[in-house]
């Protein structure tokens, strides 16, 4: 059996895990809203420039399925620590935070519907195969499974990411992009050193108000955005060096962030400057005051350009 | 070399990535990519798959997988991120025909079958690690049957994942001091020295002529690398008494022991505590009368 065939359910469970995905479907983008809201209001950003919604609707049109691209569907590999995994959720993680995705967001339907399935199966966090199985039936369902990518941009691990993109989309979605690769080191001297660049641009060093130093960037963000794409590249480059234990990823982690020409993390910079910031083919409906910001943002990113060592 | 974004851009429409907004597969080739950041080519190798798994520290793994071999257009491709060699054939054959034949290996050497390996020689083999020798991975080789290895770990002694070879000869002097010992040792009585009989001292020199027999004539150990003894105890200050000496005559008579059965006493045994009301009278065992 392959590490990536995925596990077999009993027509009960499956029947359980189907119903509660069918409420937890029809209310995802509130449960979405919901879960950033909470990482607007911990981050201290108190008056976006852009809309909770439209950039969960961006989220979801834009990043979650690049990200989902990126980590596949299901795999179950004996040598990966993270363990079982359905659309780049590990099921430790999938245990921990199920409930505050669905219980702690308060929202009566999804809440009832992920309190009777814990009370049913009272036992799935400890039993790894059952644990396993309702992971990958749950996280089918591709919007389902795009809420632990909002709850992680929503987190104050990553910085909350999320807020940052209320200032401009880009960098919040580098940021969190960096971290879900890295993990929340990635700020630090051992791996891509972002503070670094920050400080140069007047970040106080305080972690809690990384993404209000972000928020107050202004124009300034889209080129400290680029200096960070060129940090973790040279990082990358430094770590990945032929006959090293990591050159075997050098292909794969610039893959993902540059060489892809159609779902890297510079393409999808590109993405998310014509389709969000320029709203070049109109598919959000922004008020006046987050049009005028998008497209100052948008005239910036034009500016963009990576510079890379040959 | 600068990127800009009017270059990034017509790379991300040239592959159609900004008509649909949904993520798609990445590409194999790298043929529209618009940035070029200097990297490791996939090796093609138009082979069929590795044939078995190995067995490494207990657990099975793939070889292709051990190898960075991953599924590429029309055989294997190296992602192993640095050039490597690899013979796959039906058979294949390494012979020095004057000299040496030698294997080397930065990381490790690693041997494997997943039936059996073999290694002979004319004269000698020596295995040598500077680390140490150690034989089996713990608990992880398949035993026979449905034998399995024990859940509890021994007792007195716990399990430790490797104990130290015993040395053969040290063994073997060992227990040849031990039955020396018992054959001189003197047995103090109330009526002086007692030695063992004599045909108790044949069967221990019976014992003492198979000792040889314990050690091998073929394989051997390293007998220089070997635990220190403890520090030897002090040697009694005093001893005994010299034999005792008893003066006197011993008037009766003997009867040889009897081997008839032990008489029975004719008095019914009772329980005592039959009288007590609190007495909580059971079921009499295999019809011993109790009361």
């Amino acid at each position: 059996m392959s590490y990536t065939t995925p596990p077999t359910l009993n027509p009960n469970l499956k029947r359980d895990v189907d119903v509660m995905a069918s409420v937890f479907a029809s209310n995802v983008d509130l449960i979405a809203q919901t879960l950033a809201n909470g990482a607007l209001k911990n981050s201290g950003v108190s008056t976006p420039k852009v809309s909770v919604s439209k950039l969960v609707q961006l989220l979801n049109n834009v990043v979650i399925p690049v990200i989902q691209l990126w980590e596949g569907a299901w795999s179950d590999h004996p040598n990966d620590s993270g363990g079982a995994t359905m659309r780049g959720v590990i099921l430790k993680t999938f245990k921990e935070t199920f409930n505050q995705i669905f219980i702690d967001t308060n929202i009566q339907a999804v809440k009832s519907a992920a309190q009777s399935f814990n009370a049913r199966y009272p036992n799935w966090r400890k039993d790894d195969t059952l644990g396993k199985q309702i992971l990958y039936e749950l996280n089918k369902n591709e919007r389902i499974a795009g809420l632990w990518i909002i709850l992680f941009f929503s987190s104050k691990a990553c910085r909350y990411p999320l807020a940052v993109m209320t200032e401009d989309p880009f960098l919040g979605f580098f940021m969190a992009e960096c971290c879900w690769a890295t993990g929340p080191g990635v700020y630090g001297p051992n791996r891509c050193n972002f503070d670094q660049v920050a400080k140069q641009y007047g970040w106080n060093g305080q972690s809690s108000s990384f993404a209000l130093f972000c928020v107050n960037l202004g124009p300034r963000s889209a080129e400290f955005a680029s200096k960070l794409v060129e940090k973790r590249v040279q990082w990358i480059m430094r770590i990945s060096a032929p006959g090293s234990k990591n050159a075997v990823f050098r292909k794969g982690w610039l893959n993902r962030l540059v060489n892809d020409s159609k779902n890297s993390n510079i393409a999808t910079l590109i993405k998310i400057n014509e389709l969000f910031n320029l709203n070049s083919k109109n598919m959000y409906a922004f008020n006046s005051n987050e049009s005028q910001h998008l497209k100052l943002k948008g005239q910036a990113y034009k500016t963009f350009s990576l510079n890379i060592p040959t | 070399m600068n990127y800009s974004y009017e270059q990034l851009k017509q790379g991300l429409e040239s592959r159609g990535g900004l008509s649909s907004v949904q993520g798609t597969a990445p590409a194999a080739s790298a043929e529209a990519v618009a940035i070029n950041i200097p990297e490791l080519e996939p090796v093609e190798l138009p082979m069929e798959d590795l044939s078995y798994t190995t067995n490494i520290q207990g657990s099975q793994q793939d070889l292709n997988l051990l190898l960075s071999l991953k599924d590429g257009n029309g055989g294997k491709q190296n992602n192993y991120g640095s050039s490597q060699l690899i013979l796959n054939s039906d058979r294949v054959i390494l012979n020095s025909r004057a000299d040496y034949l030698m294997l080397f290996g930065e990381k490790g050497v690693a041997i494997s079958s997943p039936n059996h390996v073999n290694i002979d020689a004319d004269e000698s083999v020596t295995i040598f690690g500077d680390g140490g020798l150690f034989l089996g991975v713990p608990g992880k080789g398949t035993l026979q049957g449905n034998q399995k290895p024990p859940k509890t770990k021994g007792d007195p002694t716990v399990d430790g994942n490797y104990e130290p070879l015993v040395l053969g000869t040290k063994l073997a002097n060992l227990i040849e001091d031990l039955l020396v010992i018992i054959k001189n040792a003197t047995i103090l009585t109330p009526v002086g020295k007692g030695y063992f009989r004599e045909d108790t001292m044949y069967e221990l020199a019976c014992l003492q002529a198979r000792i040889p027999e314990i050690l091998s004539t073929y394989g051997y150990i390293d007998g220089i690398s070997h635990e220190v003894p403890d520090p030897q105890p002090q040697p009694p200050s005093t001893l005994a008494p010299e034999e005792t000496t008893v003066v006197g005559t011993v008037v009766g008579t003997s009867t040889a022991p009897t081997t008839s059965s032990p008489s029975v006493p004719t008095q019914q045994v009772t329980n005592p505590l039959a009288d007590n009301n609190t007495f909580f009278n059971t079921q009499t065992l295999y019809n011993d009368p109790l009361d």
